[in-house]
């Protein structure tokens, strides 16, 4: 029997959303190729997670629980996936495109010399051969990936790429313990803490109007536009990675996956192309406006009002129209 | 510290045109650079360097002799000791797997306490290399890194690693070790017009395939991945556009913004 091994991403003992997403398509895939999915989960003292992971779909849990993993280890989870690649030979391993799974994903592949597609937005098979959707070149061009010498593949999946699939089964799923085979000699590095994100000047979460920054502001000077318009709406200020990248705005004000995700009434897009990273952020606010002088920006596909033009054009307009509309 | 840091010569696209077959960019007049993420690697290893000195390595391969010179040459004009290039025209088409033991081959050979890659290349974006590489080299690594702590004398480093929503955890490593370096780590320096001047005379290694002892069959045997199809996603076009000279456009857009929020 064919299988379809997906691994459950867990922080600090909680179920990451991307597993409930892979498992919206891997049930789709079993279905497909007749294939049974078998959900790995890495940790200490996370076998109450079990429960949250059977999912309809889900034909085994294999429950790996070792001290030396309770908090994620590169090495770790290397050595331990690739013995039960190896032994359940399975056609697909699925892992989330997360910090995580960029981390150890690469390394796990070239042991077992299999080959891995990344950050993946959709998966097919036709006779058992993969074929795999991606994005290249900043989105702006699809690609799909096949592989010529491999019956086995290891994929990591875009995160938001699929709606997640919660609805419990309605059987009780097998569980199934997993021995440890990790020594501490394996484990060359080693997570000494979590650091979670500083409560700093704003929390642009609770902000009901955000004026957001992207590449097309090039110099620090160039924000003073935006912060005009910030007065004019009453809005917080915020950006995409790029802006903060160089430190012009505090990493608190970034939206995107990497950066706080927000859902204000109303959210200007200035400047922002709109990429994945910083769309997953930002696209349930309540209304979207866009203004990008590049007519094929993603940022359009989800924004509410567009206009294509140079924001440095229409913004100080736009400041005096309220402003004055105000007086 | 001796660093060798790898770094990838990418297309700069305004707009972008896919060639007849369908399974890459193409364009004559395309303009290259150093990939952004790899600018922000080389930056973190010349400041290792003016730290705690040593040397730094850079390494690209390319199908294309030009642009593996100018890029190299940007980086001399940066600050590096030792550049080298490997080039061939069969290079037009690389994986990360045959990118990963092109590097390996390369890397195996020098002194180094650590290696520095971007997390992606902006082009391709598949953030494989740095993980192949160490694996390949058996050393280990940490991705997504955002900073860089050397104890030198114990030879351990305290690297930061992005995790998602904002948070990072601290990865103890030993040396030698492979990093992937995000972007926002450090602001990459500008090179001056004089030490510009300068990098044209600086010597760059350039290897063959017969100085690695490699024939197209072994390289072509690494290939795990192969692009069938490139196309431009279809996007749904949601918004309602507001046409106009940006005065007009502006005056509407404030009347739909009063009208339905502020």
């Amino acid at each position: 029997v064919r299988t379809i091994l997906l691994v459950a991403e867990q922080r600090e003992g909680k179920v990451r959303e991307i597993t409930f997403e892979m498992l919206a398509k891997a049930k789709e895939l079993a279905e497909e190729i007749d294939a049974q999915i078998s959900v790995v989960l890495l940790g200490y003292d996370v076998d109450n997670l079990t429960k949250e992971l059977s999912i309809v779909g889900v034909d085994e849990i294999l429950l790996f629980e070792d001290e030396k993993l309770k908090i994620y280890n590169c090495d770790g989870y290397q050595i331990v996936l690739s013995e039960l690649v190896k032994e359940k030979k399975p056609i697909l391993t699925m892992i989330g495109h997360t910090s995580l799974g960029v981390d150890f994903s690469p390394g796990l592949a070239t042991k077992l010399n299999l080959p891995l597609v990344t950050d993946c937005t959709d998966l097919r098979f036709s006779n058992d051969k993969l074929t795999a959707t991606r994005q290249m070149h900043s989105d702006k061009a699809s690609v799909e990936i096949i592989f010529p010498h491999s019956t086995q593949y290891i994929v990591t999946v875009r995160p938001t790429a699929f709606s997640p699939l919660k609805e419990p089964s309605s059987n009780s799923v097998k569980i199934v313990r997993v021995s440890s085979c990790l020594k501490d000699k394996h484990l060359r590095s080693e997570v000494i803490e979590i650091v979670k994100p500083f409560d700093e000047d704003v929390d642009i979460t609770k902000a009901n109007i955000i004026v957001a920054v992207g590449r097309a502001f090039k110099t620090e000077e160039d924000l003073v536009v935006a912060k005009n318009l910030c007065e004019a709406v009453g809005g917080v200020l915020a950006a995409s990675r790029p802006i903060t990248d160089k430190g012009w705005l505090s990493e608190a004000r970034q939206v995107g996956l990497t950066g706080k995700i927000v859902k204000p009434k109303l959210y200007i897009a200035l400047g922002i192309s709109g990429q994945t990273q910083h769309v997953a952020g930002m696209k349930n606010s309540k209304m979207i406006v866009a203004i990008n002088k590049d007519p094929t920006a993603p940022i359009f596909s989800v924004a509410d009002y567009g206009i294509v033009a140079n924001l440095f054009d229409v913004v100080p307009i736009l400041d005096e129209q309220i402003k004055s509309a105000q007086e | 510290v001796n660093i060798v840091v790898c770094v990838k010569s990418v297309p700069i696209i305004e707009k972008l045109i896919i060639n007849e077959e369908g399974t890459n960019i193409t364009g004559e007049d395309l303009q290259y650079g150093i990939n952004e993420w790899d600018d922000y690697a080389l930056e973190e290893a010349l400041l290792l360097k003016e730290r705690f000195k040593g040397t730094v390595t850079a390494v690209t391969i390319n199908s294309d002799e030009k642009r593996a010179e100018t890029l190299l040459r940007e980086c001399f004009a940066k600050g590096i000791d030792r550049a080298i290039e490997v080039v061939d025209s069969s290079f037009e088409d690389l994986d990360p797997s045959m990118t990963a033991n092109l590097l390996w081959k390369v890397i195996t050979d020098l002194q180094f306490d650590i290696i520095l890659t971007g997390v992606q290349a902006s082009d391709n974006g598949y953030s494989e290399v740095g993980g192949i590489l160490s694996e390949l080299l058996n050393i280990p690594q940490v991705a997504i890194t955002t900073h860089l702590d050397i104890n030198e004398t114990a030879r351990y480093v305290t690297a930061q690693q992005e995790l998602e929503g904002g948070a990072k955890q601290k990865v103890k490593t030993r040396l030698p070790a492979l990093f992937t370096i995000q972007t926002g780590i450090n602001s990459p320096r500008y090179a001056s017009l004089r030490k510009t001047m300068d990098a044209s005379k600086r010597k760059i290694a350039k290897l063959t395939m017969k100085d690695l002892k490699l024939n197209h069959n072994e390289i072509e045997r690494n290939r795990k991945l192969r692009v069938k199809r490139m196309f431009i996603p279809r996007t749904e076009k949601k918004a309602k556009l507001i046409e106009g000279e940006p005065k007009e456009t502006a005056m509407k857009l404030a009347e739909i913004l009063q009208k339905e929020v502020i």
